[in-house]
């Protein structure tokens, strides 16, 4: 069964080069993040007041630039990636084990208990989950892992919909009958027999929550709520170009950062499809 | 019979690419169907049937699907030649068709009187006005009760046989020549199909409408039908008057067809089956496309495509009768 | 169909309930507390605190609270801002036009852009527009918006000077100053040339998503044996795809916008901050940093209202283009 994923992975990559491409940056940024003090060429928080180390534009001692602490860009991005791919794979993490709990159980038990899971999932989904976060993030001023954290609990809802739906139509499946005869019980059920059926849309949908998990990150952390100095991320790099002034003096600090947080969400989107493409060709847009 | 020629469909070629390979849904067929007759047509789902309606309606979509004959006449109009405005006069209001599934065939976004009322001013620019009074007139036609009020409905306050009536009277409201029956009664009850069925024969001799009814059903043909034409994977082998094909069914297939009906009155114990299956359409059998599952296989047959054989208007495309018949 | 309607009433008031209740929990239980903002600074002794606290009923336990914020809300009175000392409503209705405005201009942008994308993807299926428009969904889908928006600050407000990059309205317009005969127009661009920015920001990810779900959506109702229907009866093939096929494919969109609308809510708090977008967006963010709970709770409230309505618009939307729905419910 494995390695039936595995193949039809391998197949549709084969093909769909695009997917295949964003897989490809995608290494090459986990790469340069976990290596970060290998390619950086200056001390990522290492602050020069002077004038002439201020808001540099791109040079040969300085790739992209410095900020308006006399930062190097290029340094700040490498050590802010993992803050950014950290948090969207914490995030990742915690909303697919909030969601795939919350749908496996409503799916699987049905009924009234069903109904008022995904009544309550209805009443969260028509609030715009931002505020929640907004508040959260500004009271508690949480590292990343609290950010990640917040994120999660506040958007495992789609997966739940999404995993719950799944559940409902397999529980009717003559293994899980089967597996009932032979007095398993429901955990055990769900758990072992029902979950790996999931698996290819679980990983799919993991793959589209860390894009989203990196865009929401960066978007708290660029509003000033997100991670706090001494920490940073890309979003927060992005903040101080909120000022004209700065963005018109100093463009590049907001451009690279940016672009940064645009290829990485792109390349997860790209990869979510492809994977959607290799194993669920049901789901496709035809 | 020696009535005038309606269509005349001479080597129709229909064809889908699709990522296994080329399929050829008709492979030659060659078809004619006279003034204000029955036609029938014959064959196991996936024979080509289907797609011979669509290709004469010219609604294969391309790509995939690629249509190509010598003649396809229709009134003697050549109708390849057509231009898409052109195509879109003649659909409707020379040559109609309707479809299996009455359930989904009707828009269920707009009342049947809107749908009714549009084919009626597209064709015979009528006003509103006009259009209406001509409607509620169809819908009286294919005997619904009610017709003015019925006009306000949406097509999913009818039933399976009301939504039947309704495609009839859209497809009839403008007095075509030919009528393509695709499966018209399949999706039916049985008591609801001999309703339908009734009312092809009705609009056949009261408008005089060409019909071609396209079945998997012999005996629904026996019941309405002149003349047959069997099919079998992408090609015609047998066309013959109805009474000619049920008395003396020439081809191993049509035999093989007939024995399979249940009969009331017969003593046999069990169906009859044609052995095998439908070919593959991806890769069929060299020669005669029945040999693999023909009683009376020869070597010729598994060498060498028969032609069709003619004798008396009917048509046999077997190496039975190379001999007593006509090439 | 009275009773129906009767019950999303009922699912619409229960939502509240829920939402304000989670709202209030989370905001009370997280550390600090209102006057935490106060504690820092010098000038404010504890005794101060103590006592403004009380001032604002601060003092009282938290069911309590929330009871009589219920009951004044229920009246209409959503509380007093801690900043400003002026009632929550008045200071959110000061705001919440403008929030409108942005999301109502940034809407029809949305579905002007992403329809006709859609329907032509779907009617030129595999074609070189087709692709292309899929690879800008997804560009649109991860753009991140405030990014978005700085670059199109620097290129058309700095660079080429074209457009003001933030505000709403330059504060000392007076289109007296123009003859009557182009004034209207000049009214209708100085507020288009502060609208355009944001609101093409913000349309972005709605773009992205609607016209891919625009193009399946129809490709869907392609395939339908009504449409072959109406092209055996000879109607012609522009009638087929913007009649027939539209009309039934414009049903789920209606309701995919509905669902998008707290996004909508939520795109707009981070376009009103980049634009200095003077909305209800920008007052979240500010009551955030200042803790100012009862502005916090009225922001959510009255969103939430919003997004409650804007569903149960989309749900009428939606039995009107189908009308099956009306009969099997």
């Amino acid at each position: 069964m494995k390695s039936g994923l595995l193949y039809d992975f391998w197949r549709a990559f084969h093909k769909n080069r695009l997917a295949a491409l964003a897989g490809v940056i995608l290494l090459a940024i986990f790469f340069l993040a976990i290596f970060a003090p290998v390619f950086a060429t200056h001390n990522p928080t290492y602050i020069r007041l002077e004038q002439e180390q201020i808001k540099l534009p791109p040079t040969a001692a300085h790739f992209i630039g410095t900020d308006n602490l006399g930062r190097d860009i290029w340094s700040r991005m490498l050590f802010g990636a993992r803050i950014s791919l950290l948090v969207g794979f914490l995030t990742m993490i915690i909303t697919v084990i909030i969601g795939v709990a919350y749908g496996a159980v409503s799916g699987y038990y049905g009924g009234k208990l069903d109904f008022m899971m995904m009544c309550f999932v209805d009443i969260l989904l028509s609030l715009p989950t931002i505020f929640l976060v907004i508040i959260l993030a500004a009271f508690f001023k949480p590292d990343f892992f609290g950010i990640a954290a917040i994120i999660g609990m506040t958007s495992w809802m789609r997966t739940a919909r999404l995993v719950r739906g799944q559940f409902l139509s397999l529980k009717e499946e003559e293994f899980v009958m089967a597996a009932r005869a032979l007095g398993y019980s429901n955990c055990r059920i769900i758990f072992v027999h029902l979950l790996p059926n999931v698996r290819a849309l679980i990983i799919i949908n993991a793959t589209l929550l860390i894009a989203q998990a990196v865009l929401l990150e960066s978007a708290l952390s660029f509003l000033g709520f997100g991670v706090q100095p001494p920490q940073f991320s890309w979003g927060s790099m992005l903040s101080s170009a909120q000022y004209i002034v700065f963005l018109k003096e100093a463009p590049w600090t907001a451009f690279f950062p940016g672009l940064a947080i645009f290829i990485t969400v792109l390349c997860f989107n790209f990869f979510g499809e492809g994977l959607r493409d290799a194993w669920d060709p049901k789901l496709k847009n035809y | 019979m020696l009535a005038e020629i309606l269509l005349e469909l001479r080597n129709l070629k229909t064809k889908f690419k699709t990522y296994d390979g080329e399929v050829k849904a008709a492979d030659g067929i060659d078809l004619t169907v006279h003034k204000k007759e029955i036609l029938g047509i014959v064959g196991e789902s996936g024979c080509g049937k289907s797609a011979t309606a669509l290709s004469i309606m010219r609604l294969i979509p391309s790509p995939p699907g690629e249509v190509h004959a010598d003649k396809m006449e229709l009134n003697g109009v050549e109708l390849q030649s057509l231009t898409e405005k052109q195509l879109s006069k003649v659909r409707g209001s020379e040559v109609s068709m309707i479809f299996q599934e009455p359930s989904s065939a009707l828009n269920p976004a707009f009342t049947i009187g809107e749908q009714l009322i549009e084919v009626l001013i597209l064709h015979q620019k009528l006003d509103r006005g006009a259009a209406h009074r001509q409607a509620i007139k169809a819908l009286n036609l294919v005997q619904i009760p009610a017709a003015t009020q019925r006009l306000a409905d949406y097509p999913h306050q009818l039933s399976g046989g009301m939504r039947q009536r309704v495609m009839l009277a859209m497809a009839c409201a403008c007095m075509p020549s030919l009528l393509i029956a695709d499966e018209p009664t399949t999706a039916l009850d049985v008591t609801v199909q001999a309703q339908i069925l009734e009312l092809l024969c009705q609009l056949q001799s009261e408008l005089n409408i060409a019909i071609m009814l396209i079945t998997h059903d012999l005996s629904l043909v026996a019941e309405i039908a002149q003349r047959v034409a069997v099919m079998y994977a992408g090609v015609v082998v047998e066309n013959a008057s109805v009474r000619n094909l049920f008395a003396k069914p020439r081809h191993p297939y049509t035999q093989g067809l007939l024995a399979s009906l249940p009969l009331l009155n017969a003593e046999r114990e069990r169906l009859n089956v044609i052995p095998g299956g439908v070919p593959n359409m991806l890769n069929l059998p060299k020669g005669c496309r029945f040999h693999p599952r023909c009683p009376h296989c020869r070597q010729i047959c598994r060498q060498q495509e028969p032609p069709l054989f003619s004798q008396n208007g009917s048509e046999v495309r077997c190496w039975l009768f190379a001999r007593e018949m006509n090439k | 169909m009275g009773n129906r309607y009767l019950r999303r009433l009922a699912t619409l008031f229960f939502s509240l309930f829920v939402i304000s209740l989670l709202s209030f929990a989370l905001i009370e239980f997280s550390p600090g507390g209102a006057m935490a903002r106060y504690v820092e600074n010098p000038n404010i002794s504890q005794a101060d605190r103590t006592r403004m606290a009380e001032r604002f009923g601060l003092d009282r336990p938290a069911p309590l609270r929330y009871f009589i914020w219920l009951r004044n809300t229920v009246q209409g009175d959503l509380g007093t801002s801690f900043m400003t000392g002026r009632p929550v409503l008045t200071e959110i209705l000061e705001r919440l036009p403008a929030t409108l405005k942005l999301m109502t201009f940034s809407f029809f942008i949305s579905i002007i852009v992403a329809i006709p994308i859609g329907i032509y993807s779907a009617t030129h299926r595999h074609s070189l527009f087709d692709h292309l428009a899929a690879t800008g969904s997804f560009l649109g889908l991860s753009l991140p918006s405030f990014w978005f928006g700085l670059l199109m600050i620097y290129i058309f407000a700095i660079w080429l000077n074209w457009l003001p990059s933030g505000g709403m309205i330059t504060p000392w317009f007076d289109p007296s100053a123009y003859p009557l005969l182009i004034r209207p127009f000049v009214i209708f661009w100085e507020h288009t040339r502060y609208l355009l920015m944001p609101a093409i920001v913000l349309s972005l990810s709605n773009i992205g998503s609607w016209s891919r779900y625009m193009r399946s959506s129809m490709l869907d109702v392609i395939s339908q044996n009504y449409i072959q229907t109406a092209r055996a009866n000879g109607v012609p093939e522009r009638k087929v795809v913007y009649k027939h096929a539209l009309r039934n494919a414009l049903t789920p969109l209606v309701t995919l916008m509905g669902l998008d609308l707290p996004g909508f809510f939520a795109g707009a708090v981070v376009t009103e901050q980049i634009f200095a977008w003077p909305g209800m967006g920008r007052l979240f963010i500010s009551a955030a940093g200042n803790r100012d709970y009862q502005v916090l709770m009225g922001i959510i409230m009255i969103t939430a209202v919003l997004v409650l309505l804007g569903n149960l618009l989309a749900d009428l939307m939606y039995r009107f283009l189908d009308p099956r729905v009306n009969y099997e419910g």
